[in-house]
């Protein structure tokens, strides 16, 4: 290499080097950004930290042997924190999250036990997600499977009677969403289709956006008798049409392709699309007015994003992350576009009973839309 | 070229006291004048004179930070007002990735026509800027000249009673300037109000008043062969010179 040339290297270095220091967000970028989405990653990766809600019920009155080895052996494990439920409220807690299973056990009391009379058990899954009911799963099949050893700790003699007793006890299961044949796919998919047409439009509009601006085209339209709202309403239509067809071919292919249990109604699901559309046209239109290149756009990929979309219950839910991560979780709108699509596709909700996610939804909707008729009124400055 | 001043006639234009800041920075200092209804007033000034701030004030994009704009009656910023105002930027404001015809059908349902009315309109001018042939060209693939030509057509679609042009002809070919100077005198024939800023000051000698602008000030504001009488100069270029040495 001659002088002359690592002088001109040198030259183009030392310029990409003052560029970089100018643009303070993508310094941010290259430096804050990979500990941040790591931090995240490394949560979401060691599994949920909090412990799987879980209740064991006891139907009848007297002493149960089985209900009390059973209580001692769920309490040994890590991943299960036992909820005291009555009886009668078994459906009503799994149907409003306080818990994701119950094991219901009927008899097993000494007396039953010595007779021949084996214990009923029934485990009741909230099971719209495939991953912790699995897990649950997986803790009573090893519990079921120590059971007769333990048995035999308690009761000093097991005769024929309570070997036939025990022999007979199996744990029959039912699910109040989804079923046996659900699969952790069932629980991705509507994250899948909530997550695409966010993104796409977030892409779409925030670029165009800031086409507009750079171009001149934006401060044409503004001179024009055009309102403001009805730029932002003319971007959201234009967009929605793309959105519409992209989730029609991502639903066909979660239906047909992958065979993914759909259980709620289709048309909800594309109301849901449309609004979390909106969601995302709105961010995008409301962040370009923070970016003055195509490059800055491009950062809130993994600056915005990323981070709303790993935070937004895609693998586990809110409630079992980290409290710090809690407000992150809930104030991401990808979050509620989850639960909201969960809600239809996995457990067949209509549209009164998604009523807070939906007006999450729409709340976000609105309040974006808003912010980025505020930021194009910052035009008449 | 018509004289278009008189006494009687109505203002189209009318700027009292104009102030603006950004910042620091004094983009207009106190701005005050008057363009009469069917003139055509050219704004003259080096680079940051203030030229640009007070046609987007004028046209509503941006808000006076003190005094007044009138503009057909309209004190600016009036979305009302905005159908009757032509606007064509420095930047081409077109989109590329559309024909000339696409952009001129979406700028004309902006102001509201549609049927016949906007076909009639795209036609005449797609005429007025010789760009007929080429009306189905994507705008990307023009040349600078026909995107300024496609830019000054789609400012003109709805028959605009004041057009504010600023800098219309900054780029452009000798030839092609002499051929928007003939469109604009066209557009002045047929009775509308053209408010054009250059920096080219041989077009400027086309106007019937020219305000001449120096640090967001309005330094002269006459007709060109008064500026050249008072400062008894040959050129506007030397006018103008002596005008900002003098301190207007």
């Amino acid at each position: 290499m001659s002088s002359g040339s690592v002088r001109r290297v040198s030259a183009l270095a030392l310029r990409i080097f003052r560029q970089f220091t100018r643009d303070r967000r993508t310094a941010m970028l290259i430096f804050v950004l990979p500990v941040v989405v790591m931090t995240l990653v490394s949560y979401l990766l060691e599994g949920p930290p909090s412990k799987i809600p879980f209740a064991l019920i006891k139907e009848s009155s007297g002493t149960s042997v089985i209900y009390e080895i059973i209580k001692d052996m769920l309490e040994e494990e890590d991943r299960v924190r036992l909820v005291s439920v009555d009886k009668n409220d078994v459906e009503r807690s799994l149907r409003e999250g306080r818990i994701r299973g119950a094991l219901i056990i009927r008899g097993g009391g000494l007396d039953d036990m010595t007779e021949g009379r084996a214990a009923g058990m029934e485990v009741f899954f909230e099971g719209s997600d495939a991953l912790a009911t699995g897990e649950l799963a997986a803790i009573l099949a090893r519990i079921s499977r120590g059971l007769m050893p333990a048995v035999r700790d308690v009761v000093d003699v097991v005769g024929d009677e309570t070997a036939r007793a025990l022999a007979g006890m199996e744990i029959k299961e039912r699910y109040l969403y989804g079923g046996p044949t659900f699969t952790p796919t069932d629980y991705l998919a509507p994250v899948i289709l909530g997550a695409f047409p966010f993104v796409l439009t977030f892409i779409l509009t925030s670029i165009s956006f800031l086409r507009e601006r750079t171009s001149g085209t934006m401060e044409r339209l503004l001179a024009s008798p055009i309102g403001r709202v009805e730029v932002i309403v003319g971007y959201l239509a234009g967009f929605l049409i793309f959105t519409m067809i992209q989730a029609c071919i991502i639903l066909g292919f979660v239906l047909w392709v992958m065979e993914v249990h759909m259980v709620g109604a289709i048309g909800i699901v594309f109301f849901l699309v449309m609004i979390i559309t909106m969601v995302g046209a709105g961010l995008g239109m409301f962040l370009s007015s923070f970016a003055r290149t195509e490059l800055q756009v491009a950062q809130f990929m993994p600056l915005v994003i990323l981070p709303l979309l790993l935070v937004s219950g895609v693998f586990w839910p809110v409630e079992t992350m980290p409290k710090w991560l809690w407000p992150l979780g809930y104030g991401s709108p990808l979050t509620w576009a989850n639960i909201a699509l969960r809600d239809v596709m996995v457990k067949g909700f209509g549209l009164v009973e998604i009523v807070n996610s939906f007006g999450i939804l729409c709340f976000f909707a609105v309040v974006f839309v808003l912010l980025a008729a505020a930021t194009l009124r910052r035009q008449l400055d | 070229m018509h004289a278009g001043e008189s006494s009687s006639v109505p203002a189209a234009v009318e700027v009292r006291d104009l102030r603006k800041t950004f910042g620091a920075r004094v983009a207009l200092g106190g701005l005050s004048l008057s363009i009469s209804e069917g003139q055509t007033y050219g704004l003259i000034g080096p680079n940051g004179a203030g030229k640009t701030t007070f046609i987007r004030i004028a046209v509503g994009l941006s808000r006076a930070g003190a005094g007044t704009v009138r503009v057909l009656g309209h004190e600016m910023p009036d979305r009302s007002a905005a159908r009757h105002i032509g606007y064509m930027t420095q930047k081409s404001a077109l989109y590329n990735d559309l024909t000339i015809v696409e952009n001129l059908k979406f700028y004309a349902a902006l102001y509201g026509l549609s049927g016949r009315e906007r076909k009639e309109r795209i036609d005449e001018a797609l005429e007025l800027v010789e760009l007929t042939q080429r009306r189905n060209d994507l705008v990307g693939a023009l040349s600078g000249g026909m995107i300024q030509r496609s830019s000054l057509a789609a400012a003109l679609l709805h028959k605009p009673r004041l057009i504010f042009l600023d800098e219309p002809t900054s780029g452009v070919d000798p030839e092609l300037r002499l051929a928007f100077w003939n469109h604009f005198e066209r557009l002045n024939e047929q009775g509308a109000t053209l408010v054009v800023s250059t920096h080219h000051l041989d077009e400027a000698s086309r106007c019937h008043k020219l305000g001449m602008l120096r640090d967001g000030k309005l330094i002269a504001d006459d007709s060109p062969d008064a500026l050249l009488n008072r400062t008894g100069t040959g050129t506007l270029e030397e006018a103008f010179l002596k005008i900002a040495r003098e301190g207007g």
